[in-house]
């Protein structure tokens, strides 16, 4: 993430604002330093590591650069842009679910993965230990689309519930009876690895 | 275990789960797809003509029919010069026209 020199973030951000509507190309490069962060961590959330996050993250900025003319700041940058990440990361997902239906059935690709991941035998069970993001990335793929979406920008990225409300567009309330469904179905879903106790948490 | 401490740990969990960087080289791969956009004017030309095709074509197609009714029912013709408007030109017209241009010289 790039320092801010004026020790004002909001300032400084205004300044890199004006700098990339006038399309200066090191504004541009300096603006996708500081943001990747914030968008990767939604899209990657959403889709898990791969191509696909990769080109949605992309995605993300080219819209926004398209768009920041009309940008007003009424939400923060972070925020817009965590609306434009989610927006295309559900609409990535839908198209994922749309071709594993021609090739799969539904039932093959709900339990597929954490199948895979939370399997009980030895061999696997020493390959989960190894690596706690797989695991949570297998039981966030079990997760309804919308429920994803508020369990990735309130317990992963860090967003407030207002916030999370805000780059979702549902009410405050909505947020808090998906996100408490989601931590059950999480509970659920990842009690195998909590009982064993093998998975490192970091920091 | 109560459920705040189990939600405390899928808590845990989800935020060591976090990748917050995309593969090596990402700045550069939005610059270049911002490049390719920039360097095609053309291509941009093209989809903001046709955006604003479609925007016009109906509205001009509206219009259209709009003026070819008004103008069947002004001179109760449903023929070609009926619809377009256009005043029957008799032999006596062009010769009064004729006449009117050379007085005006």
């Amino acid at each position: 993430m790039t320092s801010s020199p004026s020790g004002d973030p909001r300032a400084d951000e205004r300044a890199l604002l004006d700098r990339v509507r006038a399309g200066d190309a090191r504004a541009l490069r300096e603006f996708v330093a500081r943001y990747e962060p914030v968008v990767a961590s939604t899209v990657i959330g959403m889709l898990g590591r791969g191509d696909d996050a990769d080109d949605v993250g992309q995605e993300t900025f080219i819209r926004f650069f398209d768009a920041v003319g009309s940008f007003r700041g009424e939400a923060s940058v972070k925020t817009y842009l965590q609306r434009i990440a989610m927006n295309l990361s559900l609409n990535a997902l839908k198209r994922q679910k749309r071709s594993a239906q021609r090739f799969v059935s539904i039932d093959d690709h709900e339990s597929g993965a954490l199948d895979l991941a939370l399997s009980s035998s030895g061999e696997h069970r020493a390959q989960r230990a190894q690596d706690a993001k797989e695991l949570v990335d297998a039981a966030l793929d079990q997760l309804p689309p919308k429920h994803r979406a508020v369990v990735v920008l309130r317990m992963i990225d860090g967003c407030s519930t207002r916030e999370t409300a805000d780059a979702l567009g549902v009410p405050e309330g909505t947020v808090l009876s998906r996100l408490a469904r989601a931590m059950k179905q999480l509970q659920g879903l990842l009690a195998p690895t909590r009982a064993g106790g093998a998975i490192p948490v970091e920091g | 275990m109560t459920d705040d401490m189990r939600d405390r740990e899928v808590a845990l969990m989800l935020q060591a789960a976090r990748v917050d960087r995309f593969a090596r080289g990402f700045e550069d791969r939005v610059m270049a797809r911002v490049a390719a956009k920039g360097s095609a004017p053309v291509i941009r030309l093209e989809r903001s003509l046709g955006r604003a095709f479609l925007w016009v074509a109906p509205l001009a197609l509206a219009a259209t029919l709009v003026l070819a009714v008004l103008n069947i029912r002004s001179t109760g013709s449903t023929s070609v010069d009926g619809v377009l408007g256009l005043p029957q030109v008799t032999l006596a017209a062009v010769y009064q026209l004729d006449s009117d241009l050379t007085a005006s010289r």
